[in-house]
Parts: structure tokens; C-alpha cells; sequence
């Protein structure tokens, strides 16, 4: 799994690739924490290169969600490939978070809402 | 050794002294000589002195007047060594210091300190020294490294081996305080024993500054008086401990650094001195070739009771999942759960009264030990909270409550619970975020049971609301309940085996037995996943009607 990362008007951009299951989600988990950490209180998450994501993956970002609710910050996904997406539902998991079709409509939520 | 020292005494005086690191050095009494005398007899370029590997040779560079060394004139050249007097001309050169150091002193002792942590030997030689107490002390020494030697033969644990050295570090080299810093898998340094007298002062503190010039650069340190030593002007932790004067070496072999010893004493106490520095360096060298075996042969062990623990863990959870079926006129039943590690989070379950049949099928996340942990807590609530409530999105809300209090990590299980009526065949389900069952009847018809997306998977929210889904068994229909560890099984090319692989097994083998049906499924996923490893807990629950 590779992880980009890039700020986009103030707005933090996590890009992982590749599949996200037991073995690689720990160290999604720790840049996206190293993020939040350092002050990142708007956040994109784009799911555009991810092949794969298993129920631990999923985990991942049920912690994100709870901790930006804690610190007030903002979170969107985006760029949901069908296989990934149908995890997410499956789970039940849709309705927690706020999901976009593109890093570009995600981003827009950060201007509109400002 | 390749420090070479030389007395360099022209006939006119006055004699100078001069230390050669490496290289070559030239003398003559011509300016381009890198070491210019006073002497007329001297050619302008006279001799040179070269190390070769770590030999010094001095070399004749065809001086008028020859160049001798012990009176004998050399051709060309040869080595010279501690004690040898050279001639050139009229000038003497007197070469002391090439002597060859103990083994242990060469690696790491006061040669290759610093000079702020190296002290002269003058300051640091105890009155007891002087009173001529030497020779006893050091057949002491020499019997206290023999005896440790000895001590550390048969085998011994890690803490036992930390302890001895300390123990004959107080008796040989009584200081006040002692400690012993272990590397980490991190690289951190940690201590890992520690000693002191009762009526030592002050607390054992070992500064980052002592544990990278000892353990990081692999030096021993002598520090006589700490606050006079620059290297620790600006480390208050020590200073401020009223601690004066410091022993350090590093506990090495050849694979590298595995910790360090320290050992303080106040300086009106005790002053250490370079044989002292020698004495812990050959210890510490002495622990260093134990010490990695041991913790090599600790940390096996350590493995083998994981290995056996998890084993245990293995058949506990194993025996946690029902293997006798309800042997009831209106049920056939069967199930297999492999995980794909020691334990797993699947899990599957029933409960049967005279006129209901509860069960279950779950996936905690992820997988190994905190998976199976969630399942366990699932089943358990499973078992005390079914037909205590009187529908199973009661059932499914009070287990979901349960798991969702103080769920810091966001564990969460996905499960299908379900109620049938064993006289109709009245079929009640809540599917939390699991995959749907999937219903084949006798004539020959495969579908999915998802008339409902029942709700959330367990454990996220916790009031989340479940809503149930509903069917009607015919005499004769087959329910397959089954994990994300068949569907998403993997084949050597990537590919999933995915629903329309399971419905099709399932198809073709729904008129079998409930336990054939289960077997040919796993068949199936085994086959279709030949020598790729087992990502993820896989559970099959197969379940026929045959009504009343």
C-alpha cells in the first residue's frame, strides 16, 4: 500500500493505494493519526486508488470518524470504487460518514460549509 | 597499537616530544621535512617514518651519514617498536608507546577516549596504589573476571546474568551505585538492573549524553570529576545528583552494542581510576558474549509459551462452537468455521427451545486475538439475550448496546441473527452489516434473503436501530448463512470467489445432506484458493426445513 499526502486550501488530503486489510491498515492508521495530531482538523480521504478494503480497514476510519466528532473537526471520503463502496454499505457504515463522488466535490464541502 | 611516541633529542638541545598517529613522518634539516632539527650531520632529507598496516618502520632515505637503529645501521629499512633508539646523525630519537595493548583496551579502553573523559594516570592513582597494595589488587581482578567467567558457564536467565555482573562489579570495584542499560527491538536503551549501597546519596541517573558516547559509539568512559569534564558541563541530571565520578563501558560482541554498564561513586568516596575502566571493560566484554545467547534462548522460550497459549486459545474457542447439530424432526443443520489464524473473530451459534430455533452467524474485525476476544463477548451476549426479548430486533439492539459501551477501538461484529418457527417455518432475521443469507428451495432455486438491510454492524452506535427482515420456509428449503472469508477468498491470479461462485456451489449441491452441502462449499473455496494463504475466518451454517 502506498500513502500520498498533499494540502489543498488549507485542507488535508490522504490518498491511499492498494489494498487496506489487517497487515497495511496500521500504517494507514498511524499517518492519517500523524495527521490529525499535527493540527489537521480538515480532512479528505480518497479512496480513488484503493482495490481493496477489508473489516479492519474499515476500522481505521471508524476511529478517524470518532476522533475529528471529539476534536470538531471535518471528514469526507471520497472517490469510492463500487467494491469498496459495497463494503462500506454493507457494514452499515455509510450514514457515519459524509461521502463525495471526487476529491474535487469533497473539497467543496470544506468551502461551502466554511 | 599505532600510536607511536618519540623523544626527539638534537645534540644541542633542547629535547621535544612527539606523538605519530598514522602516515609517514619525515626528518632532516632541510625545510621540507616534517620534523626540522638543528643538526649538521643530518642530511636535508634524512629519514622517514611510515606505518604500514600497524607496523611502524623507520626508513633510510640515503642520508650521508646513515641512520641507526640500536647502533646498527639499516639498509633501506625496518620496524621499530617500544624502546628502540633511533640515530640520526648526531640526533637521538627515542620511540616509546608501540606496544601491543591487551585485546579488550584496544577495542574500547582509555586509547580511544576522548581526552576530556581521559585522565592522567597521576591523577587518578589511589593512595592505596602508592602504599603498594597494587599486586594483591590485581590478582584480585584477575580472579574476579575468572570467577565470573565461571559463574556465567551453566545456564543462567537474563536477570540472574545482569545480577552477577552487578554483584562482582560491587565487590571488586566498590562503587556506590551500579546500572545496567539493555537496547530495545526500538533501538531505545532501558535499564534493566540496577544496584546501590544503602546509604548512597542521591538518585541513579544515567544521562542521554553517557548512554551515546558509551553504547553509540561503543567507547569506555572514565570520567574522573564530572564537574570539571566538559562532555557533562551541561548535564545537569548528573551534576545535580552529587555524583563525581563515573565508570561506563559498553556491553558489546561482534554483532554489535547490546547495552551498556554504569557504575558511579562519589568522589570522596571512591575516585576510579584506568585499571578500574580495564577491569569493567573486561566484564562487561565477558557478559556481552552470554548475554545475546541467553536473551536468543529467552525470547524462544518466551515464543514457545505464546505458541503454546494461543494453541490453548485454539481449542477454547474452538469448543465454543456447537458441534452437535438439534437433532429435532424438523431441522438439519451443519457448520464449519476455519480460521485463518490460531483463533478468529467468526463465530457461529444456536439455541433451540421446543418450539423455536434461534442462531447466529458473526465476523468480528479483523483477525488473531482481539477479533476472537469480540467474538467471544458476541456469543455470550448472544446466548444470555435470546429469548429473553420478544423480537429479534430487540435481541440485536440490546447485544448492540452492550458492544457499543466504552468501544474506544471501534471493534465492531457484523451478524445475522435469526428466529425460525419450527412449526411454520416462519423465518425472522436482522442482518447487522453481515452479508445476506441465501435461501435454496426443492425446486431447484437460488435467492438472497435481502429484503431488509437490517442495520448498522454491531458495536459503532449505541442506539442504533435494527429492523428485520422477513421469510416464510418451505418443507424442504435449504438457508446458507456464511462469513466474508468465502466470498472474498482469493485465488492465485487475485481473483474473488465471490457470490456467484458460492450460489452456484450451493445450487448444485442444495439436495445433499446439510453436512455435504457445508463440506462441498469449503471443498469449493479450498480448491478455488490453492496455495494462496488464508486471508481471513471462514464460516459456513447450512440449515434444511423438513417441517412438522
Amino acid at each position: 500500500m502506498n500513502i500520498q499526502q498533499s494540502t489543498r486550501d488549507g485542507v488535508t488530503v490522504v490518498a491511499p493505494s492498494g489494498r487496506i486489510d489487517t497487515t497495511t491498515s496500521g500504517a494507514l492508521d498511524e499517518d492519517i493519526r500523524r495527521a490529525v495530531d499535527g493540527g489537521a482538523r480538515d480532512l479528505v480521504i480518497d479512496f480513488a486508488s484503493v482495490e481493496y478494503i477489508s473489516s479492519a480497514g474499515l476500522r481505521v476510519f471508524l476511529v478517524l470518524a470518532k476522533r475529528m466528532r471529539d476534536l470538531q473537526g471535518r471528514l469526507v471520503l471520497c472517490g469510492m470504487p463500487e467494491p469498496v463502496r459495497q463494503v462500506f454499505h454493507l457494514a452499515g457504515f455509510m450514514p457515519l460518514f459524509r461521502v463525495e463522488p471526487s476529491q474535487a466535490a469533497a473539497l467543496t464541502r470544506f468551502v461551502s460549509t466554511a | 597499537m599505532s600510536v607511536i611516541h618519540l623523544r626527539i633529542e638534537p645534540p644541542g638541545g633542547p629535547a621535544s616530544d612527539r606523538e605519530c598517529v598514522d602516515g609517514a613522518v619525515t626528518f632532516g634539516r632541510g625545510t621540507g621535512a616534517d620534523v626540522i632539527v638543528s643538526d649538521d650531520s643530518m642530511s636535508r632529507s634524512h629519514a622517514r617514518l611510515v606505518l604500514e598496516g600497524h607496523i611502524w618502520f623507520i626508513e633510510d632515505l640515503g642520508a650521508r651519514n646513515g641512520t641507526f637503529v640500536n647502533d646498527e645501521r639499516i639498509q633501506g629499512r625496518r620496524p621499530v617498536a617500544h624502546g628502540d633508539v633511533v640515530k640520526m646523525g648526531a640526533t637521538v630519537v627515542r620511540v616509546s608507546g608501540d606496544e601491543p595493548a591487551p585485546p579488550e583496551s584496544s577495542a574500547l579502553g582509555v586509547g580511544d577516549l576522548g581526552s576530556s573523559i581521559f585522565r592522567p594516570i597521576s591523577d587518578i592513582v589511589s593512595e592505596s596504589d602508592l602504599r603498594g597494595g597494587a599486586p594483591s589488587r590485581v590478582a584480585a581482578r584477575l580472579k574476579a573476571i575468572n570467577d565470573f567467567h565461571r559463574a556465567m558457564a551453566g545456564p543462567i536467565a537474563l536477570d540472574a546474568l545482569l545480577e552477577l555482573l552487578l554483584e562482582r562489579l560491587f565487590a571488586a570495584l566498590q562503587p556506590e551505585e551500579g546500572v545496567i542499560l539493555l537496547r530495545q527491538p526500538d533501538g531505545s536503551m532501558t535499564t534493566a538492573a540496577s544496584r546501590r549501597l544503602p546509604n548512597a546519596s542521591g538518585e541513579l541517573l544515567v544521562s542521554r549524553r553517557l548512554v551515546m558516547e558509551v553504547a553509540d559509539k561503543g567507547t569506555a568512559a572514565l570520567v574522573s570529576d564530572i564537574a570539571v569534564d566538559e562532555r557533562f558541563s551541561g548535564a545537569q541530571s548528573i551534576i545535580g545528583s552529587g555524583i563525581r565520578s563515573i565508570l561506563a563501558a559498553p556491553i558489546s560482541d561482534a554483532q554489535g552494542c547490546v547495552g551498556m554498564v554504569a557504575i558511579y561513586s562519589r568522589a570522596h568516596v571512591r575516585r576510579f581510576g584506568e585499571e578500574d575502566l580495564e577491569l569493567l571493560v573486561s566484564l562487561a566484554s565477558a557478559a556481552a558474549l552470554r548475554l545475546r545467547n541467553v536473551a536468543l534462548s529467552e525470547e524462544a522460550a518466551a515464543r514457545r509459551v505464546q505458541d503454546h497459549e494461543l494453541a490453548l486459545a485454539h481449542d477454547i474457542q474452538m469448543a465454543m462452537l456447537p458441534r452437535e447439530f438439534a437433532r429435532r424432526p424438523e431441522l438439519e443443520m451443519a457448520a464449519a468455521l476455519i480460521p485463518a489464524r490460531a483463533v478468529g473473530g467468526d463465530l457461529y451459534d444456536f439455541l433451540a427451545t421446543e418450539d423455536t430455533l434461534w442462531f447466529i452467524v458473526a465476523d468480528a474485525a479483523g483477525k488473531g486475538v482481539s477479533a476472537a476476544l469480540f467474538m467471544a463477548v458476541t456469543r455470550t451476549l448472544f446466548r444470555a439475550i435470546a429469548h429473553s426479548e420478544p423480537t429479534v430486533a430487540a435481541v440485536v439492539s440490546r447485544m448492540n448496546a452492550e458492544l457499543a459501551r466504552d468501544n474506544e477501538q471501534q471493534f465492531f461484529v457484523t451478524a445475522l441473527v435469526a428466529r425460525l418457527d419450527l412449526a411454520s417455518g416462519a423465518l425472522t432475521y436482522v442482518n447487522a452489516g453481515h452479508l445476506p443469507p441465501v435461501r435454496a428451495s426443492l425446486n431447484g432455486t437460488v435467492n438472497i434473503l435481502d429484503a431488509a438491510q437490517g442495520g448498522i454492524a454491531l458495536g459503532i452506535l449505541e442506539d442504533a436501530v435494527y429492523a428485520e427482515g422477513s421469510a416464510t420456509l418451505a418443507r424442504g428449503d435449504v438457508l446458507l448463512l456464511f462469513t466474508d472469508g468465502v466470498t472474498e477468498a482469493i485465488d492465485g491470479s487475485g481473483q474473488l470467489f465471490s457470490d456467484a461462485r458460492l450460489h452456484e456451489r450451493f445450487a448444485a449441491n442444495a439436495t445433499r445432506p446439510a453436512a455435504e452441502i457445508v463440506e462441498r462449499v469449503v471443498e469449493a473455496v479450498n480448491r478455488f484458493a490453492a496455495g494462496v494463504p488464508q486471508e481471513d475466518d471462514i464460516t459456513v451454517l447450512a440449515l434444511r426445513y423438513r417441517g412438522r
